[in-house]
């Protein structure tokens, strides 16, 4: 089947929210699903036994840095490998073909794919933002007040804010990771493939401020170009870390989640276009 | 290139590549007036990770662990790398890990404090022993080596102001460091009269940075500096800590060796 036999068809949003139910349903089912969501919970309520490692930062610090961690690592291996398998497999399994034998656009499925995966990590996202702020306020109930030595200390700031707003944010982030994977997945040939460089992208999005500092001060023109190119082609992952949110959960700081949740939403809308344009031109 | 000209399949992929590039250089290009005021603020909170400073130096294990957003816990495990190295009078292991850890994760101000105190306190012993133990060597060596120590950790320190500007904690260190180390009492007394000024300083800041300008002889300036300070504390029974009660006892010492007239004497409570 090579291009879309669009006709008169019109994009539907009732069809894409019905391929997206179905994509959910399939996801939540997954095994990926429920490891990866109760491995997550288990380390953020781990943390709170862990703090016997915390040398250098306030007890609460430690557990909120230690649970958003367990949120960006399974949150990315959630988003990778059901966004896979949920396009990958149709392919794989050629499913795909008496989906898009009935009145459904390309774009149709893809945009459905890419709702039904997001929803999924939205419910992990919220899951585990929510068992982090629990077991933070657990934690900090328990916590004797000490006397300030210093004045003007705040002795337990806590990080309930930023945990909310990296919440937010890692979910922007994991939707923006959905359609590049998608985009990707769209012209993979194989599961592992999409995987793998899915994955390479990942730690490529991670790193992408290096190859920004490599276009403004590398040594020689080579590491020049190639980092400005990285840096303009691949998106700042770094900069959906909201623990910088703590330092006051005042206007300015939402101006800042509202500044990078655009940036990573325009991105995904960018991403999820070639993702559709480089899915209508696929032989399948 | 061969398999390029004859597969035109090639060329239609590559063009299809080209122009996802581009259309992505472009998003990047539109975005950067958004991206660059948060990526500002973020690196101004959250300094970003120094992954040049860090790499190769780790095992694959920490590498992975800082990718997935664990950046704590990799310095915890660093800090612990410090510590066994330290823990084994390992010079150049501790100095590195020490380093590694700073640039994984500067924020905990703790991290800089006992990693400036290892380099500054254990390492000129360490360093000593190597050259074969203090009995054996002429006293200026011995001496030579604490004074360099010190500078290393001075400098250490200093390091952290970019994450830390004007902490309290750092400036006090250095203080101790410049007293205890380097003999530099003047420095030492300055650094604390710079600690007492910030919002967050610990209570005896000012008060030895009052004692630091008596040892001077200047108990003029040292009594002008407890009277502009002793209003400024919570009465003792509310916090020990302030010891607002030793500031007034200091005070009133002070006026006896600088002879104040009874009518020139402080009045807490009276402006």
């Amino acid at each position: 089947m090579s291009g879309e036999p669009t006709g008169a068809l019109r994009f539907s949003l009732r069809r894409v929210g019905v391929l997206a139910e179905h994509a959910f349903l399939e996801a939540v089912r997954q095994r990926v699903f429920q490891f990866t969501t109760l491995l997550a919970a288990v380390l953020v309520a781990g943390s709170l036994g862990l703090r016997e490692l915390d040398f250098g930062g306030a007890e609460l610090k430690f557990v909120a840095d230690f649970g958003q961690g367990a949120l960006v690592l399974f949150g990315s291996v959630l988003t990778i490998v059901t966004t896979v398998q949920l396009l990958g497999g149709e392919l794989e399994n050629r499913t795909v073909l008496p989906v898009l034998a009935r009145p459904v656009r390309r774009s149709e499925f893809i945009c459905g794919k890419f709702l039904g995966a997001w929803a999924v990590v939205l419910v992990f996202c919220a899951v585990v933002t929510a068992l982090l702020l629990a077991a933070l306020w657990l934690r900090a109930s328990t916590l004797p007040a000490p006397l300030p030595e210093a004045p003007n200390v705040r002795v337990a700031a806590l990080p309930y804010a930023g945990v909310l707003a990296g919440g937010v944010l890692q979910a922007v982030k994991f939707g923006l990771l959905t359609a590049m994977v998608l985009l990707i997945g769209s012209y993979a040939q194989s599961n592992l493939f999409a995987q793998a460089s899915s994955f390479l992208v990942l730690a490529v999005c991670h790193l992408q401020y290096l190859a920004r500092d490599a276009w403004q001060a590398g040594h020689g023109w080579l590491e020049r170009l190639g980092g400005g190119l990285i840096g303009l082609v691949f998106p700042n992952f770094q900069l959906f870390g909201g623990e910088y949110l703590t330092a006051g959960a005042d206007g300015a700081a939402l101006v800042l989640v509202g500044r990078v949740a655009l940036y990573g939403l325009v991105y995904t809308a960018v991403f999820l276009s070639l993702a559709v344009w480089s899915f209508r031109r696929r032989e399948i | 290139m061969r398999w390029l000209v004859a597969d035109p399949q090639s060329w239609t992929a590559l063009a299809r590549a080209g122009v996802m590039a581009g259309v992505l250089a472009t998003a990047g290009l539109a975005l950067r007036p958004i991206e660059a005021p948060a990526w500002a603020a973020q690196i101004r909170q959250q300094p970003a990770l120094e992954w040049r400073s860090v790499e190769g130096a780790m095992g694959q294990g920490l590498s992975l662990g800082l990718l997935g957003g664990f950046r704590a816990l990799a310095a915890d495990l660093l800090w612990l790398r410090a510590n066994v190295s330290w823990e084994r009078n390992d010079l150049a292991g501790t100095a590195a890990a020490l380093q590694l850890v700073g640039a994984v994760d500067p924020r905990p101000v703790a991290f800089w404090l006992n990693g400036a105190r290892m380099i500054g306190y254990d390492m000129p012993y360490w360093r000593i022993e190597a050259l074969g133990g203090e009995a054996a060597l002429p006293a200026t060596v011995v001496g030579r080596v604490h004074e360099e120590q010190a500078r290393v950790a001075i400098a250490h320190l200093r390091k952290a102001f970019v994450h830390h500007p004007d902490d309290p904690l750092l400036h006090i260190e250095i203080a101790n460091f410049l007293l205890q180390k380097l003999g530099d009492l003047a420095g030492a007394t300055e650094h604390y009269r710079r600690a007492a000024q910030q919002p967050t300083a610990p209570f005896y800041a000012a008060r030895v940075h009052a004692e630091l300008l008596r040892r001077q002889g200047r108990d003029r300036a040292a009594y002008d500096w407890l009277l502009a300070v002793h209003p400024t504390l919570p009465p003792e029974r509310e916090n020990p800590y302030a010891m607002a009660d030793t500031v007034l006892a200091r005070i009133r010492e002070l006026e006896e060796k600088l002879a104040l007239a009874p009518a020139e004497r402080y009045q807490p409570g009276r402006k």
